[in-house]
């Protein structure tokens, strides 16, 4: 199972966090039970000055900066298919 | 942070509705706090007539009432005053506003002036309570029956000012040809409250406000229709944390101080949250879906409430000062803040430097402003007690 955690804090939410909120559905159906989506309160990512890769996410404990869906779609699929 | 623990409070709220095809309330209210008195005034006006006209006559005489009476002004003068200022109906050649005055202490001492309103009620102990009263007349208002009432309010009392629309509510209808009347109102209000003996003012005015519209054919009133209630009970008190310290060397003290708190506790600001979430050792579960377009709320045990930090609290200062509501978690905790009243706001002050970033959205104010601003407006519009402690 891959861990995708969403920061929900109000810097990565007003620079695009907010695009994540129907991530689920937007999910194919062959990543249904592969990947669990989590959201949390402030990953506290964007402190020391790095707040320009704002809006993180972390896949499997990695941060990933300047996330977007299909950014962070590209990434789960090439996981899955190095897991294949 | 006690020193404006109060042994008694009164709540003071009050609900109104347009009469159908009006887009101005004809009926005021205005209520005055002197802090240093611990003296609570409410005015209960009703205009003559309806919409703009009615407006007029019903605020003058509401806020000059409120101000002769604070003021200590001599009833029968200041009475004169207000009758002379009234602008003059040219249709009907009087100028007229009924009013109710409740003028009220802390150690209970109360007094109510009535002229032309439905006689206010008394509950106590889930009965209401009548009281003797004297009338008094005024050269200014010759052939008006001004009623004086003193007595001596008790804990747990509430008193309840009703404007004419709610107790004349579907008057003339098939159903309740007499209209509800004073005595229906108390009937409803003595069932309600023996159901739910908590209900805050703000709970019964509304409740009251939406049974009377329930009488009126077509559910469209006749008339304005307003219900004021004063509540004298013991305070409700709220923290409101939000931001991290500005050292780390007080989280802890921090997260002591809210573990300790035995009122209401909310949390505003993901770092904040996960500071108190890792001194407390609890833990913290976010929603994922944005609501109302601010971030969703979180669950973290040990605290009522759980958002965002300066996105939520700047739409929460935005609807306190419109008395607005939304689906948002500001929205909620709009509701918890009119539903206190001492509120204790701990304020953090160590500055979230991302937000700073001249490109972000220019509502990432600094906390400090959000929170002055909210602490005026729950002060002066809603008559809260507030403290603000800066860590």
């Amino acid at each position: 199972m891959i861990t995708v955690e969403i920061c929900m804090g109000t810097t990565c939410f007003v620079l695009g966090g907010d695009s994540f909120s129907d991530f689920e559905e937007k999910m194919p159906v062959e990543m249904a039970g592969k990947v669990e989506l989590v959201a949390g309160r402030c990953l506290g990512l964007c402190r020391g000055g790095k707040f320009e890769g704002a809006p993180y996410v972390k896949i499997n404990g990695v941060p990933v900066g300047n996330a977007t869906p299909t950014l962070v779609l590209e990434i789960l699929h090439e996981m899955l298919r190095s897991e294949e | 942070m006690d020193n404006i623990q109060a042994p008694l409070l009164i709540e003071v709220d009050w609900q109104s509705t347009l009469k159908t095809g009006q887009s101005i309330c004809g009926d005021s209210v205005v209520a005055v706090k002197s802090k240093e008195q611990q003296r609570y005034v409410l005015v209960v006006s009703d205009g003559l007539g309806s919409g703009v006209k009615a407006s007029i006559l019903s605020q003058m005489t509401a806020t000059m009432a409120a101000k002769f009476v604070s003021s200590d002004m001599e009833l029968p003068v200041s009475l004169g005053v207000m009758m002379d200022a009234l602008p003059v109906c040219q249709v009907r050649k009087i100028s007229y506003a009924t009013f109710t005055i409740v003028d009220s202490t802390l150690d209970g001492e109360t007094r109510v002036i009535e002229m032309g309103n439905p006689p206010f009620l008394l509950i106590r102990n889930h009965a209401v309570v009548r009281n003797d009263s004297r009338q008094i007349s005024s050269p200014g208002w010759s052939g008006r029956k001004i009623t004086v009432t003193n007595m001596k309010i008790e804990p747990g009392d509430r008193l309840v000012v009703l404007s004419d629309g709610i107790t004349q509510a579907g008057l003339g209808s098939v159903a309740c040809k007499l209209g509800w009347r004073s005595k229906g109102c108390e009937d409803y209000l003595l069932s309600r409250l023996q159901q739910s003996p908590d209900l805050s003012a703000r709970q019964i005015a509304s409740e009251v406000v939406k049974k009377a519209i329930t009488f009126e054919p077509g559910f469209l009133p006749h008339d304005d229709m307003t219900c004021a209630v004063m509540y004298y009970r013991k305070p409700r008190e709220l923290m409101l944390m939000t931001g991290p310290p500005f050292r780390d060397s007080k989280d802890k003290e921090w997260a002591n101080r809210l573990y300790n708190f035995s009122g209401r506790k909310i949390v505003c600001g993901g770092t904040t949250a996960n500071i108190l979430a890792r001194e407390l050792g609890a833990e913290i579960k976010t929603g994922l879906k944005p609501v109302g377009g601010l971030p969703a709320m979180s669950s973290m045990e040990g605290v009522d409430l759980v958002t965002e930090g300066i996105l939520t609290l700047t739409r929460v200062v935005t609807l306190l000062e419109n008395n607005e509501s939304d689906s948002s978690a500001a929205a909620v905790i709009v509701e918890e803040l009119k539903n206190h009243d001492i509120i204790y706001i701990c304020v953090g002050t160590r500055v979230n430097e991302a937000h700073q970033d001249p490109t972000l959205p220019a509502e990432l104010d600094i906390r400090r402003n959000i929170i002055k601003r909210m602490k005026q407006l729950l002060e002066d519009k809603y008559l809260k007690e507030v403290e603000v402690d800066y860590l």
